[in-house]
C-alpha cells in the first residue's frame, strides 16, 4: 500500500458524498480493491533486482567514510524501487533511502556516507527493496541480506606525542652512549680517553696502537625485540573515561609500536583473554601501526578471565630472544596474585617483564567526595582501591618488574616514557 | 567484467530469491495463526448456534418457565413439531391435514386479521387450535368460551384439581395442579362444550357471578369440539412449564392433549416493536455528509495501513560490553556505610592523605608517621599535638565525628604548598 492508494481511496470520497448509499460505497470500494489486486500483480518482484555493496576504504575512527550499493536490474521489466541500505546505527549512515527507475539490465550505484562512531568491524544490516508499478497503489517489499562489513581502527589520538617522543629518545640516545658494557648494548666506537671516563672501558689494545689512551663506547643495541600482551578479559571491558581500558591500552601499544619500531626494534603484539585473540607483527611490516590497527580494530572485550598460562605460551613462541614483555592490563591484587605471579618466573628468566595498567579517573574523583557520612565511606573505598593497587606496584618492583600505571589520556605517554628510559639504560 | 572479478572488486552479489521451503518455514507463523483464528471462529459459531432464549412458556427456553421440555418430549414421542416465531410459517404449517396448532402465550398479540386467517387455515383440514391461558383474548378466537375472571379474593382453592368430566384423557391424567383462572360457556348448556378441572375449595361455590350464569360448564380446561374449529383452552399455563410439568397429572394431560394428531405446529406470537423510536440527532444530519464520514473509516485505515508500515527491519547493533568498574567501589562503600566501619575508613584516608604530603614534601617512602607530623607542623604551623590527634590518636564514634575530623584533615593536606 501506498500513499497513492490512500489518495485514491480519499478521491473516491466525492462519489460516495455525491450519492449517498450502500450501493455507491460499495461500488467505489469495489473499483478501488480491483485497482489494488490488478496493481499487485503488476508490479515487478524484487526478485529481478541483484544487489552488491562495496565497503569503502578502511578508516581511523573519527574520520567518514563512504559504502557503494550496486543495484542491477536482472529482470526484464523496467523497476520503480525504492531502497533502504540499512546500517547499524554507531555506523553513522546518513541518507539511507534513495528511489531509483531501472531498465532492463541497467545497473546503478548508490554512494551512502558513513560517519562510523565506534570502532570495530562494522557489519552491514538487511537491504530492503520496495518495488511499485506504474501505477503505483501497491508496493511490494523484500529485505536482503548482502554482507559488507567496514572496518573502523582505533583513533590512534597518541599519534601527536609520537614526534616529541622520538625526539626524546633520539637526544637521550646521542647524550648517553653508554660507557659500560651491559645488557642490551653494542659497540658502538672508540675515541680518544678524556677525564672522567671510567677506566674499565680503556681498550688497552687500540691504545697501544694508537699511542695515546682510547676508550670504547657502546649504545643501545638495535634490533631488540618487544612484545606487547593486551589483556581483552571482563577488565578491559571496564568504562574508564569516555571509552574503555581496552581503548586506552589499545592506544598505548600503537604509539610504542610507532616509537619502538621507529627506533629499530621489533614489536609484536598480542591480544588474549581466554584464548588469544588477535596477534600482529612489525616483522615484514610496510607501516607496523597500520598493520597493529588492521589487526587490532575487530577485537571486543569479552567476559571472561584471562588465562595467563595460555599468555605465557603465547609469549614464549613468540621470541626465544630476550625481550621487552609489556602486559597491559589491570592491578587486580587476585588476578596478579593467583595468575599472574605464577607464570612470572617463566617470563622473567628469558624476558624482561613490565606491566601497564589504567588508572580509573572516576576513582580520583571518588576520593574528593566530601560532605555527609555516606560520601566519606565512598571516599574511604575509592582511597582503599587506590592504596592497594599501589601496594602491590610496590610489591612488584620488589619482584624486580616495573610497572607503570596513569589515566586513559596519559598511559601511552608514560608508557613511551618508560619504554625510553629502559632503552637508554640499555635495560633492554 | 567476469562474474569472479566483478565480487573480488565489489563483494558478494545478492538476489532476493529465496527458497520455497524456507518461505513456507517463515510463513509458518501465519498460516497457524490463520488455522487457529478459523478453528476458534467456527467453533464459536457451531456453540452459539443454539439461540437461547429467556421468553416465558418460549418451546427454546430451557428457564424455569419455558416449554422446551414438552416440546422435546413430544418430539420424542414422534409428533413432527413444528416450532416458529413467524406467522405466515405459522399459518402454512398449519394449513396440512392432521395438525394440531399450540399458541403458549402472547395470544392477545395476534391482530384479529391474524386469528382468522389461522382459523380459516386450520379450518379448511378441520384441525385442532390449543390455547394456553389466553385470558381476555379468548374472546378473538370464539364467541362460545369466555374466561371466568369473577372470582372473589377471598377463595383459597384446593392445590389440586380433580378432572371432574368425562374427558377420557381428563380421567387418565387424575389430580393436576391448580392454577389461577377459569375458563366456561358464554351460554349455559352450549353443545359441544367439555370443561374439567373447576377450582374447588372454600369460597369457590359463590363465584358463579354475573357474567358467567350459574350452572354453566366452567373449568380449568375447556374443549369446544363444535366451533368454527376445534379449540382447547389449558386454562393453567403451570401445566406446561419446564418447572411444574412433572407434577401430578400434568405431564400427562397436556401431552395427551396436544399429541392427539401426527402434527402440532407451536407458534409464539410477538409483539411487533413497530412504534417509530423518537427522532435521534443522526436524523437531521444530511445522507451525504453521514456517508462521507463513513467513508472516512475505510480512508483512515488505508491511511494506517501506508504510514504503519516499516522500510524494512530495524537495524541490529552488536554492541561490546562495557562493565561499570566504579560500582563495586559504591557498593564496598554502602557495606561499610551499614556496618558503620568508622574505624576502618577513616584509617584509610589518613593512610592516603599521609602518603600524598609525604610525596609532596619529598619525604622517602619509608619516612615514619611522626615525622611526617613533625614536617606538616613546621610547613603549616599548626600544633604537632592537634596534629598527632588528628592523623593518629583521635577516634570516631559517630557520623558527625567522622565527618568532621575527615574535613580537618582535607583541610591540613590542603595547606601543604
Amino acid at each position: 500500500m501506498t500513499a497513492r492508494l490512500f489518495l485514491l481511496t480519499l478521491v473516491g470520497l466525492v462519489p460516495v458524498m455525491l450519492v449517498p448509499g450502500w450501493p455507491t460505497a460499495l461500488i467505489v470500494a469495489g473499483v478501488i480493491i480491483a485497482a489494488a489486486v490488478v496493481d499487485f500483480f503488476l508490479v515487478p518482484r524484487a526478485h529481478g533486482l541483484s544487489l552488491q555493496r562495496t565497503p569503502g576504504p578502511m578508516v581511523r575512527l573519527g574520520d567518514d567514510t563512504h559504502s557503494t550499493l550496486s543495484l542491477i536490474n536482472d529482470s526484464t521489466r523496467r523497476m520503480r524501487v525504492d531502497v533502504r541500505d540499512a546500517w547499524p546505527p554507531s555506523a553513522g549512515a546518513v541518507r539511507t533511502r534513495s528511489r531509483h527507475v531501472l531498465d532492463p539490465g541497467a545497473e546503478k550505484q548508490v554512494r551512502i556516507e558513513l560517519h562510523p562512531r565506534r570502532r570495530g568491524a562494522l557489519t552491514a544490516d538487511l537491504v530492503t527493496v520496495r518495488s511499485s508499478s506504474v501505477i503505483g497503489l501497491i508496493a511490494r517489499q523484500k529485505s536482503i541480506e548482502v554482507p559488507a562489513a567496514i572496518r573502523v581502527l582505533p583513533p590512534f589520538v597518541s599519534r601527536r606525542e609520537l614526534p616529541s617522543k622520538t625526539q626524546k629518545l633520539r637526544e637521550l640516545e646521542g647524550r648517553s652512549a653508554v660507557m659500560i658494557r651491559g645488557m642490551g648494548t653494542e659497540f658502538d666506537s672508540l675515541r680518544d680517553y678524556v677525564d672522567g671516563d671510567d677506566v674499565r672501558s680503556i681498550d688497552w689494545r687500540a691504545s697501544a696502537r694508537a699511542q695515546d689512551l682510547v676508550v670504547k663506547t657502546w649504545r643501545p643495541e638495535k634490533d631488540r625485540r618487544v612484545i606487547i600482551v593486551v589483556d581483552s578479559s571482563r577488565f578491559a571491558a571496564r568504562r574508564c573515561g569516555e571509552g574503555t581500558v581496552f581503548d586506552a591500552a589499545l592506544e598505548a601499544s600503537l604509539l610504542l609500536t610507532a616509537l619502538a619500531t621507529g627506533a629499530g626494534d621489533r614489536v609484536d603484539v598480542i591480544v588474549a583473554d581466554a584464548r588469544v585473540r588477535a596477534v600482529a607483527s612489525s616483522r615484514q611490516a610496510h607501516d607496523p601501526v597500520h598493520d597493529l590497527s588492521v589487526a587490532l580494530a575487530p577485537v571486543d572485550p569479552e567476559l571472561y578471565d584471562a588465562n595467563w598460562e595460555t599468555i605465557a605460551s603465547a609469549v614464549l613462541q613468540t621470541s626465544r630472544q630476550q625481550a621487552l614483555v609489556v602486559l597491559v592490563t589491570e592491578f587486580d591484587e587476585a588476578t596478579i596474585a593467583d595468575d599472574i605471579l605464577p607464570i612470572l618466573p617463566t617470563l622473567t628468566s628469558h624476558h624482561r617483564v613490565v606491566i601497564a595498567g589504567v588508572e580509573d579517573p572516576s576513582l580520583q574523583e571518588l576520593t574528593q567526595s566530601r560532605g555527609d557520612a555516606d560520601a566519606i565511606f565512598t571516599a574511604a573505598a575509592a582511597e582503599e582501591e587506590q592504596l592497594r593497587q599501589a601496594s602491590l606496584r610496590t610489591r612488584l618492583r620488589g619482584l624486580g618488574i616495573s610497572s607503570v600505571q596513569a589515566l586513559p589520556e596519559q598511559l601511552p605517554g608514560a608508557l613511551a616514557d618508560l619504554y625510553i628510559r629502559l632503552k637508554v639504560a640499555g635495560g633492554l | 567484467m567476469s562474474a569472479q572479478l566483478d565480487v573480488a572488486t565489489r563483494g558478494t552479489r545478492s538476489s532476493a530469491r529465496v527458497p520455497l521451503r524456507a518461505r513456507l518455514r517463515s510463513a509458518g507463523v501465519w498460516i497457524t495463526a490463520a488455522i487457529v483464528i478459523l478453528i476458534t471462529v467456527i467453533a464459536t459459531l457451531l456453540m452459539t448456534t443454539d439461540d437461547e432464549t429467556e421468553a416465558p412458556l418460549h418451546y427454546d427456553s430451557t428457564a424455569r418457565d419455558g416449554t422446551k421440555a414438552m416440546v422435546e418430549t413430544l418430539r420424542a414421542h414422534g409428533v413432527d413439531v413444528t416450532t416458529t416465531e413467524d406467522f405466515k410459517e405459522a399459518r402454512s404449517a398449519a394449513a396440512q391435514p392432521d395438525t394440531t396448532m399450540l399458541v403458549p402465550t402472547n395470544a392477545d398479540a395476534m391482530s384479529a386479521g391474524d386469528v382468522d386467517g389461522v382459523e380459516s387455515a386450520l379450518a379448511t383440514h378441520g384441525d385442532r387450535l390449543v390455547l394456553i391461558d389466553p385470558g381476555p383474548a379468548i374472546a378473538e378466537f370464539t364467541d362460545r368460551i369466555t374466561v371466568n375472571d369473577n372470582l372473589s379474593p377471598l377463595t383459597s382453592p384446593d392445590p389440586e384439581s380433580q378432572p371432574d368430566c368425562a374427558l377420557p384423557s381428563a380421567r387418565t391424567a387424575g389430580a393436576v395442579t391448580t392454577g389461577e383462572t377459569e375458563y366456561a360457556e358464554t351460554k349455559k348448556g352450549t353443545d359441544g362444550i367439555t370443561a374439567c378441572y373447576p377450582l374447588t375449595g372454600p369460597g369457590v361455590d359463590e363465584i358463579d357471578g354475573a357474567e358467567v350464569a350459574p350452572g354453566s360448564a366452567r373449568g380449568q380446561l375447556i374443549t369446544d369440539a363444535d366451533g368454527h374449529v376445534p379449540l382447547t383452552v389449558i386454562g393453567n399455563a403451570e401445566w406446561v412449564t419446564n418447572e411444574h410439568i412433572d407434577e401430578e397429572g400434568n405431564a400427562s394431560l397436556v401431552l395427551s392433549q396436544l399429541s392427539e394428531t401426527a402434527h402440532l405446529v407451536v407458534y409464539y406470537p410477538t409483539f411487533d416493536d413497530s412504534e417509530e423510536p423518537p427522532p435521534s440527532t443522526i436524523d437531521f444530519v444530511p445522507d451525504w455528509f453521514l456517508a462521507g464520514v463513513l467513508w472516512l473509516a475505510p480512508t483512515v485505515l488505508v491511511l494506517l495501513l501506508v504510514i504503519g508500515r516499516r522500510f524494512g527491519p530495524l537495524a541490529i547493533e552488536r554492541l561490546p560490553v562495557i562493565v561499570p568498574a566504579v560500582e563495586t567501589v559504591h557498593g564496598r562503600a554502602a557495606l561499610s556505610a551499614r556496618s558503620h566501619d568508622r574505624a576502618g575508613a577513616l584509617h584509610t584516608l589518613r593512610t592516603a592523605a599521609l602518603l600524598r604530603i609525604a610525596k609532596r614534601l619529598s619525604l622517602g617512602r619509608e619516612t615514619g608517621a611522626s615525622q611526617i607530623i613533625a614536617r606538616i607542623a613546621e610547613v603549616t604551623g599548626r600544633d604537632p599535638g592537634t596534629l598527632h590527634h588528628i592523623f593518629v590518636s583521635a577516634t570516631v564514634h559517630t557520623d558527625a565525628e567522622l565527618t568532621d575530623l575527615v574535613h580537618q584533615l582535607t583541610q591540613i593536606e590542603s595547606e601543604i604548598p
